[in-house]
C-alpha cells in the first residue's frame, strides 16, 4: 500500500482540498474530502513526470490531484506497469517512465548528447552539402538565372562604378573569356562586365546567371594577363558547379533546421543560435572555393597556362594592396578576420 | 511607465521552479528523438517543453499545466510543412503564384490567429481549470490586418494604438473557468511609453552612432592598432547601447500590457526592470554562443525565471472563487502554422 500526499481540485472549483491518496493493488482511495472516493486504477490517467516539478493524478469523474511526492507516483505506476492491470494506458507510462530514466542517467544523456552532435554534424557537414547538390543538378539551369538577374542592377545602384580600364586592355579580355566560356554548356549565359568599386577593392564575384563582374582594383593588381585569366577560370568555375543556388538551398535548410532543433518559446537566445550557423556558412563557402579553385586549375591545365600565375594573384590579394590606402572599416574589421587558408591554396597552385 | 506600487499583503508573487540541468536534459531527449525520428517526434517534444515550463510555474502552491495532445499538434505541423513546401515550390517555379498563395494566407491568417489561440488556452490549466479564448475572427482581422494598414497610412502614429488593441485582443478576449479577463485600455499611457521607448532609442542610434563613426573616422586618418581596436570596441559599445534603449521599450510596454489586465477582482503587476533583462539578454547570448547552443536551455530557464517572477497578483477574495467551463479543445492545425510563420502570439 502506498500513500501519497497532494492538492485535489474538482475541476469545477479552484478550491484547493489538501488529500491523502491511497493506493493499493487495484485501487485508489481519496481520503480528506467530505465525502471518501474511490476508483480502480485502470481509470485512473497518470500524468509523466518532468524533473522534480508537481504532476497530476487525473479521475474518471474531471477532478484531479497535483502532487509533489514524485518518487511514490513512480512506484504506484511501475506496479501498474508489471502487473496486467490498465493494459490500454500501460504503453503510454511505459514510454514516459523510460523517458524519465533517460533524463535522469548522467551516462545515458551523454551518450544521447554525442549522438545528437554526431548527427547533426554529419547532417550540415555531408548530408545537406550533397543533397544541396542533387537537387541543384535536377533543376534546371534557368533557376540560377533567377537568382541572378537583377543583382548587376542593384549592385550598380550602391557600390559599383562604371570602369576605367582602357578599352584595349577589356576587349582582349573579353575575347579570351568568349573562348573560355565556349567550352561550356550553352545553357549558362556567361558575361563578363568590369566595374570600379572603391568598396570592394581588388575583387572579381560571379553572379549565378553567369555575370562575372572584374573590379578596376583587380585589374591593377595584376601584373601578367594570365593572372586575370586564372580568376576568370576560378570565378566560371563558381558559376558552373552552381555554387549561388547550392549556396541558397543549404542556407535554407540550416535555417530551417536550426530553429526546430533549438526552438524555444523564450527566444531571445536564440538569435545567438544564429552564430553556429554563420560558422557554418562560412565553411560551406570555404568547400565552395575549393571547388571552384580545381576548376581553374584544371583550366590552366588543359590550356598550358602556368598556374603560377593563379598563385601569385593570390598571395598579392591577400597581402593587401600595397599603394592605394583601403576603406576605412574595410580595414578596421579585417582585424576580426582571418585567411588561414589562403596558404593552403596558394600551394595547390604552385605544386604544379 | 507606472512606478512600482508597495508590495501589499495580498498581493502574490509567482514564483518559478524551473532548473536549468532538469530542462537541458528534457531538451537533450527532445532533440534526439525529434532528430531520430526525422522531426515527427517534434509534437511531442514541444508538449513536454511546454508542460516543463508550466508545471515550473507556481502561483499560491498550486502550479500550471499543459494538456495538448501532441497528435493533434502533430498534424498541425504536417500541414504546415506542406503548405510551406507548396510555398517554396512555388517560388521557384512563378513569383505571380507564390504572391497569389502569400494572399490566400492573409486571408486565414485572422481566422489561424484565433483557432491557434483557442488551441493553446484550452489546454492551459490553473487548479485543474482550463482557461478559453473568446476572440472572433472580426477581432482578429481588425488587430491584425485593419489597423496595421491604418497604421502604414498614418506614418506609424496609430503604432502604440496597434499594439494596445492586440493585447486587448490576445489578454481581454480570454477566460479561466468562467471568469472572464477584462483590459482596460490606457491609450495615453501607451503613446507615453512609446514616445520614451522611441525617444530613448534614437538618443542611443545618434550617441552610438557618432561615437562608432568618429573612432572610425579616427582609426582611418591615423592607422594604428590601437586606434582599430578603439573603433571595434566603441561600435560593440553602440551596439549595446541601441540594446539596452530597446530593452527598455519591451519592459516597459510588457509591465505596461500587464497593469491593463484584470480578471474581477484580480489584477495584475509586472516589476520587470530594464537593466536585468539587458544584462540577461546580452550574457545568455554570450554564454548560448561559445557553449555552441548547449546553454541555451539554462538561459530559456534565466530569462523565464526573471520574466515569471517579476509578476504579482493581487486577489482580494483570494483564488479560491472560480468555477469551471467544460469544453472540447479546437484543432491544433492553426496554432501550427501561425508558429511556423513566425506569428506565435505569447501568453
Amino acid at each position: 500500500m502506498i500513500e501519497i500526499r497532494g492538492d485535489y481540485y474538482d475541476g469545477h472549483q479552484s478550491l484547493r482540498h489538501p488529500v491523502v491518496l491511497r493506493f493499493d493493488e487495484s485501487r485508489v482511495q481519496i481520503l480528506g474530502l467530505e465525502t471518501e472516493i474511490s476508483f480502480a486504477l485502470s481509470e485512473v490517467n497518470f500524468a509523466d513526470r518532468l524533473g522534480d516539478l508537481p504532476r497530476s493524478i487525473d479521475f474518471p469523474d474531471g477532478a484531479s490531484c497535483e502532487t509533489h511526492d514524485n518518487d511514490a507516483v513512480d512506484q504506484v505506476v511501475a506496479q501498474l506497469t508489471s502487473s496486467a492491470l490498465g493494459s490500454a494506458s500501460s504503453k503510454k507510462l511505459f514510454f514516459g517512465r523510460v523517458l524519465h530514466l533517460v533524463e535522469s542517467r548522467w551516462h545515458y544523456l551523454a551518450l544521447l548528447l554525442l549522438i545528437t552532435a554526431a548527427v547533426v554534424f554529419g547532417f550540415v557537414r555531408y548530408v545537406v552539402p550533397v543533397a544541396a547538390k542533387d537537387l541543384a543538378a535536377a533543376l534546371p539551369v534557368s533557376t540560377d538565372r533567377k537568382l541572378g538577374d537583377g543583382l548587376l542592377e542593384s549592385l550598380d545602384g550602391t557600390v559599383m562604378q562604371p570602369t576605367k580600364i582602357t578599352q584595349a586592355k577589356r576587349n582582349r579580355l573579353h575575347q579570351r573569356f568568349a573562348k573560355m566560356t565556349a567550352q561550356v554548356d550553352p545553357a549558362f549565359k556567361f558575361r563578363l562586365e568590369f566595374r570600379a568599386s572603391p568598396s570592394m577593392g581588388a575583387n572579381a564575384i560571379a553572379l549565378p546567371n553567369g555575370t562575372i563582374i572584374v573590379t578596376d582594383g583587380l585589374m591593377q593588381l595584376s601584373r601578367h594577363e594570365d593572372e586575370v585569366i586564372a580568376v576568370l577560370a576560378h570565378e566560371i568555375g563558381h558559376v558552373v558547379h552552381r555554387h549561388g543556388l547550392r549556396h541558397a538551398i543549404q542556407s535554407s535548410v540550416v535555417s530551417l533546421a536550426v530553429p526546430l532543433l533549438t526552438g524555444d518559446i523564450f527566444s531571445v537566445a536564440t538569435l545567438a543560435a544564429g552564430l553556429p550557423t554563420a560558422l557554418l556558412e562560412a565553411k560551406y563557402s570555404r568547400d565552395f572555393e575549393t571547388e571552384a579553385d580545381q576548376y581553374a586549375l584544371n583550366f590552366m591545365r588543359s590550356h598550358q597556362l602556368n598556374p603560377r600565375h593563379f598563385a601569385n594573384i593570390l598571395q598579392r590579394l591577400s597581402a593587401g594592396p600595397e599603394d592605394e590606402k583601403p576603406e576605412p572599416t574595410a580595414r578596421v574589421f579585417s582585424y576580426l578576420e582571418s585567411h588561414p587558408e589562403t596558404q593552403i591554396r596558394i600551394v595547390r597552385f604552385l605544386r604544379e | 511607465m507606472a512606478t512600482p506600487l508597495p508590495s501589499t499583503p495580498d498581493e502574490i508573487r509567482l514564483q518559478f521552479n524551473g532548473d536549468g540541468l532538469d530542462y537541458f536534459k528534457i531538451w537533450i531527449a527532445n532533440t534526439f528523438l525529434t532528430l531520430m525520428t526525422l522531426g515527427v517526434y517534434s509534437a511531442w517534444a514541444k508538449v513536454r517543453k511546454l508542460r516543463y515550463l508550466y508545471r515550473a510555474t507556481e502561483l499560491a502552491n498550486a502550479s500550471f499545466d499543459y494538456h495538448a495532445d501532441p497528435i493533434k499538434i502533430l498534424k498541425g505541423r504536417i500541414v504546415a510543412v506542406i503548405l510551406l513546401g507548396v510555398y517554396s515550390a512555388l517560388g521557384m517555379v512563378s513569383e505571380f503564384a507564390q504572391i497569389g498563395m502569400a494572399l490566400l494566407v492573409m486571408v486565414f491568417v485572422p481566422m489561424l490567429i484565433v483557432r491557434g489561440r483557442r488551441f493553446h488556452l484550452r489546454n492551459t490549466s490553473y487548479r485543474h481549470i482550463r482557461f478559453d479564448f473568446h476572440g472572433t475572427t472580426a477581432g482578429a482581422a481588425a488587430a491584425y490586418v485593419g489597423l496595421p494598414i491604418l497604421a502604414s497610412m498614418t506614418l506609424g502614429l496609430l503604432y502604440p494604438y496597434v499594439v494596445m488593441q492586440r493585447a486587448k485582443f490576445l489578454l481581454g478576449q480570454s477566460s479561466i473557468g468562467d471568469n472572464r479577463f477584462a483590459f482596460a485600455a490606457r491609450t495615453g499611457a501607451f503613446y507615453r511609453t512609446y514616445f520614451l521607448g522611441l525617444f530613448a532609442l534614437a538618443a542611443a542610434f545618434v550617441i552610438g552612432g557618432s561615437m562608432a563613426g568618429g573612432s572610425i573616422y579616427w582609426a582611418e586618418q591615423e592607422e594604428t592598432d590601437a586606434l582599430a581596436i578603439l573603433a571595434i570596441a566603441c561600435t560593440a559599445f553602440a551596439l549595446a547601447l541601441i540594446y539596452l534603449a530597446w530593452t527598455y521599450l519591451q519592459v516597459s510596454v510588457t509591465n505596461l500590457t500587464l497593469s491593463c489586465l484584470r480578471c474581477g477582482e484580480i489584477t495584475l503587476r509586472s516589476t520587470l526592470r530594464t537593466l536585468p533583462m539587458f544584462w540577461i539578454g546580452i550574457s545568455n547570448a554570450m554564454m548560448v554562443i561559445f557553449s555552441f547552443s548547449l546553454y541555451l536551455p539554462w538561459a530559456s530557464i534565466r530569462l523565464a525565471r526573471y520574466r515569471i517572477e517579476s509578476i504579482y497578483v493581487r486577489a482580494p477574495q483570494g483564488l479560491d472563487a472560480m468555477i469551471s467551463s467544460t469544453q472540447d479543445p479546437s484543432s491544433a492545425v492553426s496554432e501550427e502554422i501561425s508558429e511556423l510563420i513566425g506569428m506565435e502570439v505569447g501568453l
